[in-house]
């Protein structure tokens, strides 16, 4: 049981990953394409919590406990905030991009944008 | 030897910190202020850069970012590592950085302060990248940079094609982070540790395993998809084409560079290692490179509007210079190093001429433009000269590039590799001389324009400046010309290549606060005649095959059928087609790994 439980993470990134990848490539819309974006992203968050999660241990803030005490890898969190951030800012391009396409061109479907020259 | 060690982290905050002084309420409104404040900031990182790697190159400098210092052979903070590399690869863009900030100045008139300060927030987020001791720092700023990118695509944001563009190299290079990210948060669960040289250490104890395989391929994948090897090239390609003219030769000069850097380092200090079969990763990055050459160079020759033709063309040659990284020994990275720069003051120089160009005759499309050696016969000069140094002719830095690289492929008994990478090159310089030839002519074509870039409204662009803004190319385009021709630079960098890839030699820097010494004895002659043939005819083979496709029998404009109207197909412009090549890609590398792991 502990070993599947230690493994189910792992397939959910997987799972996440694939679907968001496969999302963006078949994508008809480009705002469903950014939100497959953000699925494909959640997947980097669980990957970096599930490697940074520590059985039987507490969050890492020392205020209140010893030092001894094992604690969750603060580094994987921090990296996931900052992941976070990283992707609050490309959704916003992204969007801003689009919202202009839809401007522009009237559409939001990647299969009519033929503007660029082959 | 104390104010040394700060300057790697004075490289990285002078220019976020100019970007902010830009943004200050009400200064922002004095354009001149503006100017001046990016190219003094510019210029003081190439000052700080190119002192710093004067030093780097006797011995590296190592700068702890808070004082962190490792303990007990145990990396504790955040480290960067200034070695003659790094610092010289920062010197490069940073002039280059002044140059597109000079070209600005003159370029565009009611842009505000934005376009200053995603300059500027891009050269410090690449310095920050190339000085990056640790995957996750270089995570952050590689994705800063990305952004820049992004956002300096879409910047003419009123037209069809730098949207579309702006949005395919967003989501394909963002994912491309986000893959990278995911190799290193494995490669940290791994072995416990964000730091490269405590990793690569660690690593050499570690058995092989599939975790170990993902990582290192999936850290490779993200830094290919930056780096625009085939098949990752297409969003990067409609990128640099619709980019304003100095910041796409920014991209196609140094942006792309900085991922192959990325995939120098890591190879050389994580690839090394018992568990991992290191004899698979040249076939890997050899055959990339070489496919990304010669599709680069293909579509290349094809095309009809300069900055598109530019952008095929840095494609191709990131290509060559993959060869020479993925040969794996001194004399390939020394080439790559060389290749590097002698090809990015060659490619500036020609993009910013596409901005002058632009700039006084409002087109760069060869069926529009007509009898540009009338009307300048120094653009058409600078175009000629930029075009023999992309094929590679003596004593350009591509040239020597091209010599070291040729050395290297010998060692692995692949020496028949480089007649590819001369005949890629030199298509890259037959497409210029196309153009060239093509606007030459004071007939004027009737060709119908199948361009969307409607390239920057009237009212935003200056008028006059033409003397000042083609100094800017003319003094790039001499310095990479004969860039060969300086044993101090062409020494600095063999050296440089010998020590800094070196993987005992860094783990020893950087944990251990060793510095080996190295003397590098041999450096290579550059001019055999064996060398100085090959090099002259890949040049008479550029000017050869450019006037005869300059013919209007050749006009690829108007191929529908075959395998030429097959490739162009393949760059559609459509982000669901780019990301199932980046899936496949990244399928392709992970399942190599994975099969000879």
């Amino acid at each position: 049981m502990t070993e599947l439980t230690d493994f189910l993470p792992y397939i959910v990134v997987v799972w996440l990953a694939i679907i968001g990848l496969y999302g963006m490539a078949t994508s008809g819309n480009l705002f469903h394409l950014i939100m497959c974006l953000c699925v494909f992203q959640s997947s980097i968050w669980i990957l970096l919590l599930s490697i940074g999660y520590r059985r039987e241990a507490t969050a890492p803030i020392f205020d209140d406990v010893s030092p001894e005490v094992s604690v969750i890898d603060p580094v994987m969190q921090a990296l996931s905030l900052t992941d976070i951030v990283v992707g609050a800012t490309i959704v916003a391009i992204l969007l801003t991009i689009a919202i202009q396409v839809h401007k522009r061109l009237g559409t939001l479907d990647p299969n009519q944008l033929n503007s660029i020259q082959k | 030897m104390m104010a040394l060690e700060i300057l790697p982290g004075l490289i990285i905050a002078i220019p976020f910190l100019a970007a902010a002084f830009n943004r200050i309420p009400g200064l922002s409104d004095y354009r001149t202020f503006v100017d001046w404040i990016s190219i003094i900031a510019a210029a003081l990182v190439a000052t700080l850069a190119g002192v710093l790697c004067f030093y780097a190159l006797e011995s590296p400098v190592i700068h702890w970012v808070g004082g962190w210092e490792p303990r007990e052979g145990t990396v504790i903070g955040i480290t960067l590592v200034a070695d003659a590399t790094s610092t010289g690869f920062i010197f490069i863009t940073a002039v280059l950085t002044t140059a597109a900030l000079a070209f600005i100045y003159k370029r565009y008139e009611t842009i505000g302060s934005f376009m200053h300060i995603l300059t500027l927030i891009f050269l410090g987020a690449f310095s920050g990248f190339v000085l990056a001791g640790d995957l996750l720092t270089m995570f952050v700023f590689l994705e800063l940079m990305g952004i820049c990118s992004y956002i300096l695509t879409a910047f003419k944001i009123r037209d069809e094609a730098p949207i579309q563009a702006g949005f395919n190299v967003a989501v394909v290079a963002t994912v491309g982070s986000f893959i990278f990210l995911m190799g290193s948060a494995m490669m940290y669960g791994l072995v416990d540790t964000p730091n490269i040289a405590q990793a690569a250490d660690r690593l050499s104890n570690l058995p092989a395993s599939p975790a170990l395989g993902i990582s290192i391929s999936l850290l490779i994948t993200g830094l290919a998809v930056k780096t625009a090897l085939f098949p990752f090239h297409f969003a990067h390609a409609d990128s640099h084409s619709v980019a304003p003219a100095p910041h796409a030769g920014l991209f196609g000069a140094v942006l792309m560079q900085a991922g192959l850097y990325g995939i120098a380092r890591l190879s050389g200090l994580l690839l090394d290692v018992p568990a991992i079969n290191i004899e698979m990763f040249p076939t890997l990055l050899i055959t990339a490179g070489v496919l990304t050459a010669i599709i680069g160079a293909v579509m290349s020759i094809a095309q009809n509007h300069l900055k598109r033709l530019l952008a095929f063309s840095g494609i191709a040659h990131i290509g060559i210079a993959a060869v020479g990284v993925g040969v794996l020994n001194t004399n390939g990275l020394a080439g790559a190093s060389l290749y590097v720069v002698g090809h990015a003051a060659v490619k500036m120089s020609l993009f910013l001429i596409a901005g002058v160009i632009l700039h006084q005759f409002s087109t760069i499309f060869a069926g529009k433009l007509s009898g540009l050696s009338r009307k300048s016969w120094i653009l058409t000069a600078m175009l000629v000269v930029g075009a023999l140094a992309l094929a590679g002719v003596p004593p350009s830095g591509l040239y020597g590039g091209k010599v070291l690289i040729e050395e290297g492929l010998k060692d692995i008994g692949l020496g028949w590799i480089i007649y590819i990478l001369y005949f890629s090159a030199a298509l890259t310089g037959a497409a210029v001389i196309r153009f060239t030839v093509r606007v030459g002519s004071s007939t004027t074509p009737d060709d119908e324009d199948p361009v969307y870039v409607h390239e920057g409204s009237k009212e935003t662009i200056q008028k006059g400046g033409f003397f000042y803004m083609s100094a800017i190319p003319c003094i790039l385009l001499i310095a990479g010309v004969f860039i060969t021709l300086s044993p101090r630079v062409t020494g600095g960098i063999e050296r440089a290549a010998e020590r800094d890839f070196n993987r005992s030699a860094y783990v020893d820097l950087v944990i251990f606060d060793k510095k080996e010494q190295f003397v590098k004895t041999a450096t290579q002659d550059f001019w055999k005649i064996d060398y100085l043939a090959k090099g002259i005819a890949s040049g008479l083979f550029a000017v050869g095959s450019g006037v005869i496709f300059a013919s209007r029998r050749f006009d690829t404009s108007r191929i529908r059928r075959g395998p030429l109207a097959m490739l162009r197909n393949l760059h559609s412009g459509h982000v669901g087609d780019y990301m199932t090549w980046l899936i496949f890609g990244t399928v392709v590398t992970t399942g190599w790994f994975f099969w000879q792991l």
